[in-house]
C-alpha cells in the first residue's frame, strides 16, 4: 500500500489545501476498491505488480490532480509550467554563484564593517534587480511560447510514467505548529527587544533597596541592527507563510534557504567587526555584588568576548555547513 | 485522427451517461464497474474528478458510508441534477433523432 500512499500524497501536493483531505480520503478508498477487484480476478499476480498497474490506469499525479482543477486560462499554463521552472531554478543558481564570486572579490581584503555592509547592500540590490529581470524576461518568453507551441507536442506521455518512481513520502514536508507559533512569537520579541529597548539588555542586580543595571550592549550593535533586523523580518514573514499554507514548498524553502545565506552576515559582523557588547569595568567596581577590583573586571570581560567570538565562530561553521546542506536537499528535490 | 475525433464525441455524452446511471446511489468504483459493463468504458482520472464536479455544480449529493470495514464516498442525483438529465436526455434523443435523419440520409 506505499506506493499508493505516496501517490495520494504526491496528488494532494498538487491540490489546494481544502480540496487536499477529502480528495485524498476518496482516493484511497477507490484505490483500495480497484486493488480488491484486480486481485479477486488475477490471484497469482504479485501485489506489487497489480498496485504499479492500477496507479498506471489512474494516471500521474499531475493528469490526476489536474482533473480535479478546474479549467483556468494560464498565462503559462500546466504543459509549459515545468519547463518554466526549471529555467527559473537555473538563473537563480547561476545568480546566486555569480553573484557569490563577485561578493568575495569585492569583500577581499576589506575590514571596515561599515564598508563591508554597503558593498553587501549594493551586491544585493543588483543580485535582485538582476533575478527580477531574469524572471521577467523569462515568463514573457513562456507566455510567448505558450501561445505558439502546440501543448500537446511537450507534454509527457502516460505511457512512460511509472509509478515506481513515485518519491517517498517526506515527514520534514509537515510542520510542527507549535514550534512554528513559538518560533513567530520569540522572533517577534527579539524585533522588539532590541529596537525598542536595547537598553534594556544586560545585567540587572538588586541592593541597597533598588534596582542597578550594567547595560550589555555598545554602540557597535546598532551597526548589527539592520542584518539583524532583515533577517527576523524574514523569519517572520516564513513563518506566517508557512502558518498559511501548511507545509514545506518549494517557495517557502527558497525564503528559508535564502535567510539562512543573509543569517551570514551579521554572523560574519559580530566575528570580525567592532565589539558590539560588553560591560564597563568601572560601572562593575562600583556595584557590590561583583566585588571585584576594576583589573580583574576588565581581565573577565576580556575574556568573556574571546569566548562569545569563539562561540560565534563556531556557529558561523554550523551555519556554512547548513547552507550547503539546504542547498544540496533544494537541489535534489527540483 | 479518427480516434481525437471519437474521443471528442466520446467526451461529450459522459456527462449524460453519469447523470443516468446516479439515479441509483454509487460509490466510484461500482459506478465505473457499471458504466464499463454498459460499454462506456471511461478511465478513472476522467470519472472520480468528474463526479467531485458535478456535485460542486450542484447536480449529485454525496455521503460517506461505512460497508464491510471501509469507508466509500457514494454519489447520487440531487433534485437539480434530475431536472438537469430530463433536459439533456430531451436534448439528447433530439440530437439522435436529427443525426440520424443527416448521416443516415447521406
Amino acid at each position: 500500500m506505499e506506493l499508493f500512499e505516496r501517490y495520494v500524497h504526491q496528488v494532494g501536493k498538487r491540490l489546494p489545501r481544502q480540496l487536499r483531505a477529502d480528495v485524498a480520503a476518496e482516493l484511497r478508498s477507490l484505490l483500495a476498491d480497484t486493488l480488491e477487484e484486480r486481485r479477486s480476478e488475477d490471484q497469482e499476480a504479485s501485489h506489487e505488480a497489480l498496485v504499479v498497474d492500477i496507479l498506471k490506469e489512474f494516471g500521474s499525479p499531475d493528469a490526476m490532480a489536474a482533473s480535479y482543477l478546474p479549467p483556468r486560462q494560464y498565462l503559462i499554463g500546466p504543459a509549459f509550467f515545468t519547463i518554466f521552472k526549471i529555467v527559473i531554478f537555473a538563473e537563480g543558481v547561476a545568480l546566486t554563484v555569480a553573484f557569490t564570486i563577485i561578493a568575495g572579490f569585492s569583500l577581499w581584503g576589506v575590514a571596515d564593517p561599515g564598508e563591508i555592509a554597503r558593498i553587501l547592500a549594493g551586491i544585493l540590490g543588483s543580485f535582485v534587480q538582476a533575478a527580477l529581470a531574469g524572471l521577467g524576461m523569462t515568463t514573457l518568453v513562456m507566455a510567448a511560447v505558450e501561445r505558439l507551441v502546440n501543448p500537446d507536442s511537450v507534454a509527457p506521455d502516460e505511457e512512460e510514467w511509472n509509478p515506481r518512481d513515485l518519491p517517498e513520502i517526506e515527514a520534514s514536508d509537515d510542520l510542527k505548529m507549535g514550534e512554528l507559533i513559538f518560533g513567530l512569537c520569540f522572533t517577534i520579541a527579539a524585533l522588539v527587544l532590541f529596537n525598542v529597548f536595547p537598553q534594556y539588555v544586560g545585567l540587572a542586580s538588586y541592593y541597597n533597596e533598588a534596582w542597578h543595571f550594567l547595560p550589555l550592549l555598545t554602540e557597535g550593535f546598532d551597526r548589527l541592527l539592520p542584518w539583524l533586523n532583515a533577517y527576523w523580518l524574514g523569519q517572520v514573514i516564513l513563518c506566517v507563510l508557512l502558518l498559511r499554507r501548511g507545509r514545506w514548498e518549494v517557495v517557502t524553502r527558497a525564503v528559508d534557504l535564502g535567510l539562512t545565506i543573509l543569517g551570514i552576515v551579521p554572523l560574519a559582523l559580530m566575528i570580525t567587526g567592532e565589539p558590539w557588547f560588553g560591560l564597563d569595568a568601572a560601572a562593575m567596581s562600583q556595584d557590590p555584588l561583583w566585588g571585584l577590583t576594576f583589573f580583574y573586571n576588565e581581565t573577565v570581560i576580556s575574556t568573556l568576548w574571546t569566548l562569545v567570538r569563539l562561540a560565534l565562530i563556531i556557529g558561523l561553521a554550523a551555519t556554512l555547513f547548513n547552507v550547503l546542506g539546504k542547498l544540496w536537499r533544494f537541489v535534489r528535490r527540483q | 485522427m479518427s480516434e481525437q475525433l471519437i474521443l471528442e464525441l466520446r467526451r461529450g455524452v459522459i456527462v449524460l451517461a453519469v447523470l443516468g446511471a446516479l439515479r441509483e446511489a454509487h460509490y466510484g468504483y461500482s459506478l465505473r464497474k457499471q458504466l464499463v459493463s454498459l460499454g462506456l468504458d471511461i478511465n478513472e482520472g476522467t470519472l472520480y474528478p468528474l463526479l467531485r464536479r458535478l456535485e460542486s455544480q450542484g447536480l449529485l449529493r454525496s455521503d460517506w458510508r461505512e460497508a464491510d470495514g471501509r469507508r466509500r464516498r457514494y454519489y447520487q442525483l440531487s433534485l437539480q441534477g434530475e431536472a438537469t438529465l430530463e433536459t439533456l436526455t430531451e436534448e439528447w434523443l433530439g440530437l439522435v433523432a436529427m443525426l440520424d435523419r443527416i448521416v443516415g440520409e447521406s
